[in-house]
């Protein structure tokens, strides 16, 4: 590794830092990662994890967020804070940094360090690495195994086997849709046997490299692994065969109607041509590299290195098999993209690569490098605006469900009610929204003790002090205020707010409050 | 006698015995088991285009002339879906405006319209039109219609039209989408004249499906 290369990619890292670190906690935390927060305090507080093979993916984030909640002396629900969450994607972010590092011999200096940079400055990047869900991990085991996996074919090794075994299980324990990857490298390996004979030869005789010590240490490493997190370190074996059965769940909802169904087209729709609010949000210099990286990765009269052109070969295969199998899958989240937008990254830092290496003339490869900086300046600004400035706006292509700053409005006055009232956050709180969509509620509440939830208006239960709801629930409540409860019982309540409060998109909430409660704080 | 102040004495000790018996056990409040949040998946994202900026407080009353009633109570309604799967046609004009079972009608995936016949020509103010509303959602290409043609094939007025690309048919629409609410949607007629009311919707954000709670038709008989 050379001075100059060592300096360039400590500053990457570090402008990938100034664009992750500050402001942790500004984004409202979204519907899913207070559910993972939630779960996590029972794992935090009681010990307990129990693998759900219908939702809420794999253990590998709980058991990862523990060393971090360890370090910053959090130990109870109400003790966690958004940014000690948020750092542990974070941190499996920037092990992708590494994993590039693996590869630099076989691919390249510049490679790797226009994809360092790319992955550093890509929105939808900097966007996920700071949301507390299991994409980042998943990307990082994913890729780990592949970088593992190529280290192995390079020179095989007990090291790298027990590696690949280790990865390959904590890919696996992370998130379903392994398989999708899995199935793209298969068919993306057997594509390479099957047409390049020389490849096919050469594979073989890596094949015969492996002895049977690697095979057994590398399958011990992965069995290892892979019954410890599902089974929740030997706490509920029945998470070892629920992991089985989750592969049959997730297959049904991919082509079940949901509200998570999309066109084929909506992954390339929210990376590339995303025009909404008046902004044109597009990372399509990531693309445009990319499509060069996969041209130049199938001329092999452009390069005499064949090792390096059988990876870019197997990453090009990979990547756009693994975009058609998600594509065609009709459930769709935008950070789901991940899982082959870092195979673009890669596939784009080679096309970068390539192109100077095969231009000639120094005015076009002047040209060609100044506006790529152009558009690595806009993608930069880019990443800025939808983190900062639009992190919460529904035009930004990688808010889904994103709940609104709003929120605030109706959470500030519950705390001042918390500090003037003589229980203090003990005072009884109902919250009655319909289908459960009350989240994420139950994080911005965890420091109230007396919290009920339900989904609908409990007729026999006495009501409570504040009562958080959505507009189709007053009706019912009326009813159980004014008629059902007998005459000399019925509380008067009134609207904490004016106006109600915009949850997320389309999802509204207020809080009814008794009126000797509201008189606390007016 | 004896056995007299035998029962006497016997109940006497029994009310005592009870008032102590009450006295000695302690009185706490009900111990309230509160349910816990119940995990859910990702929610639904609500990002249609051109989308009603919610007003985030009760719409204000809308203002008629006077002697301007619900015209469209009890009054026959006709549909594309004759069977509709779930609820009965009927349930559009039953003044019954809530989201619950039995209260709403689900016709079959995409274009379907209902037809209100008001039984005279009349001068009509306002339509209020409530789909479901249980949950956000948004429904598409609403438009309305006012003709005396029961076909709807001349002397037809839209009064309101929301099919932005017209994937309806009935021309493009220049109003916005919205999130249905408990409130239903306004639609200002400005008075047009006419004995038919024709609500399009064509499925939903959920799903391809219609649905219809209520739909009211404010005016006046000519």
């Amino acid at each position: 590794m050379t001075k100059k290369f060592t300096l360039a990619y400590i500053l990457i890292v570090f402008i990938a830092l100034a664009f992750r670190l500050p402001g942790l906690s500004f984004r409202p935390m979204h519907g899913d990662e207070a559910v993972n927060a939630i779960k996590y305090s029972n794992l935090l507080e009681q010990g307990e994890y129990h693998y759900n093979p219908a939702e809420y993916h794999g253990p590998t984030l709980y058991y990862f967020t523990l060393p971090v909640t360890y370090l910053a002396s959090e130990n109870t629900l109400q003790e966690l804070t958004e940014v000690t969450l948020r750092i542990v994607p974070l941190v499996f972010y920037f092990m992708l940094f590494a994993g590039l590092l693996t590869i630099k011999n076989r691919v390249g200096q510049v490679t790797v360090l226009m994809a360092a940079l790319l992955l550093a400055l890509s929105p939808a990047f900097v966007f996920y690495s700071r949301y507390y869900i299991h994409e980042m991990l998943f990307v990082c085991f994913s890729y780990a195994v592949i970088f593992a996996a190529y280290r192995l074919y390079q020179k095989a090794s007990v090291t790298w086997s027990v590696i690949l075994g280790i990865t390959l299980a904590l890919m696996m324990a992370t998130k379903e849709t392994w398989i999708i990857l899995f199935f793209a490298a298969l068919i993306s390996l057997s594509l390479l046997i099957v047409i390049y004979p020389q490849f096919r030869s050469e594979f073989i005789v890596r094949l015969k490299n492996l002895s049977p010590i690697m095979y057994i240490t590398g399958s011990l490493s992965f069995l290892l692994v892979y019954v410890v997190m599902f089974t929740s370190f030997m706490q509920d074996i029945s998470g070892f065969w629920d992991s089985f059965y989750s592969i049959w769940n997730y297959s049904s909802k991919s082509v079940e109607n949901s509200v998570h169904n999309h066109p084929w087209y909506q992954y390339i729709k929210w990376l590339l041509f995303n025009f909404r609010s008046g902004n044109f949000w597009s990372e399509g210099i990531i693309a445009l590299l990319a499509i060069t990286g996969v041209f130049y990765g199938f001329n092999s009269k452009f390069s005499k290195s064949v090792k390096l052109l059988f990876f870019m070969k197997f990453m090009s295969l990979f990547t756009l098999i693994a975009l058609a199998i998600f594509s065609v899958i009709l459930y769709k989240t935008p950070w789901n993209a991940l899982s082959f937008w870092f195979g673009m990254i890669i596939l784009a830092g080679f096309g970068y690569s390539a192109l100077m290496r095969n231009i000639h003339k120094l005015l076009y490869k002047k040209m060609i490098s100044g506006i790529v900086i152009i558009a690595i300046i806009d993608l930069a600004w880019q990443s800025y605006q939808l983190n900062f400035t639009y992190n919460e706006d529904p035009g930004n292509p990688y808010t889904y469900a994103q709940p609104q700053k709003d929120i605030f409005r109706l959470l500030n006055p519950l705390q001042d009610i918390a500090q003037k009232n003589p229980d203090k956050e003990n005072i009884y709180i109902q919250v009655i929204v319909e289908n459960n969509d009350y989240w994420p509620l139950p994080w911005y509440l965890r420091d109230f003790s007396k919290v009920g939830w339900w989904s609908n208006v409990n007729m026999e239960l006495p009501s409570a002090d504040i009562i958080i709801t959505s507009p189709g629930m007053e009706g019912d409540l009326l009813h159980k205020f004014y008629e059902i409860n007998p005459p000399g019982k019925r509380d008067l309540y009134v609207p904490l707010l004016s106006e109600d409060v915009n949850l997320r998109p389309g999802v509204k909430i207020n809080a009814l409050v008794k009126l000797d409660i509201y008189n606390l704080i007016h | 006698m004896y056995r007299h102040i035998f029962r006497k004495t016997l109940g006497f000790m029994l009310i005592v015995f009870g008032f102590f018996t009450l006295a000695a056990q302690d009185l706490k409040p009900i111990d309230l088991k509160l349910p816990k949040p119940m995990f859910v998946g990702t929610p639904q994202n609500m990002q249609v285009p051109n989308l009603e900026k919610p007003l985030g407080k009760p719409r204000p009353p809308f203002l008629a002339p006077v002697g301007t009633v619900n015209l469209a109570k009890g009054k026959s309604v006709s549909s594309t879906d004759e069977e509709p799967i779930i609820g009965e046609i009927s349930y559009i004009t039953d003044d019954d405006k809530e989201a619950a079972e039995g209260s709403f009608v689900e016709l079959g995936p995409f274009t379907q319209h209902v037809t209100i016949d008001l039984e005279k020509k009349s001068n009509i103010y306002a339509v209020i039109i409530w789909h479901y509303h249980k949950q956000p959602r948004v429904y598409y290409d609403i438009i309305v219609q006012v003709s005396d043609d029961p076909e709807f094939k001349k002397n037809v007025t839209t009064i309101f039209n929301n099919d932005q690309d017209n994937s309806s048919g009935l021309g493009k629409g220049k109003d916005l989408n919205y999130v249905e609410t408990a409130e239903g949607k306004l639609i200002d007629a400005k008075g047009v004249q006419g004995r038919y009311v024709r609500c399009y919707s064509n499925g939903n954000t959920n799903n391809d499906l219609n649905h219809y709670i209520e739909v009211a038709v404010y005016g006046k008989t000519m």
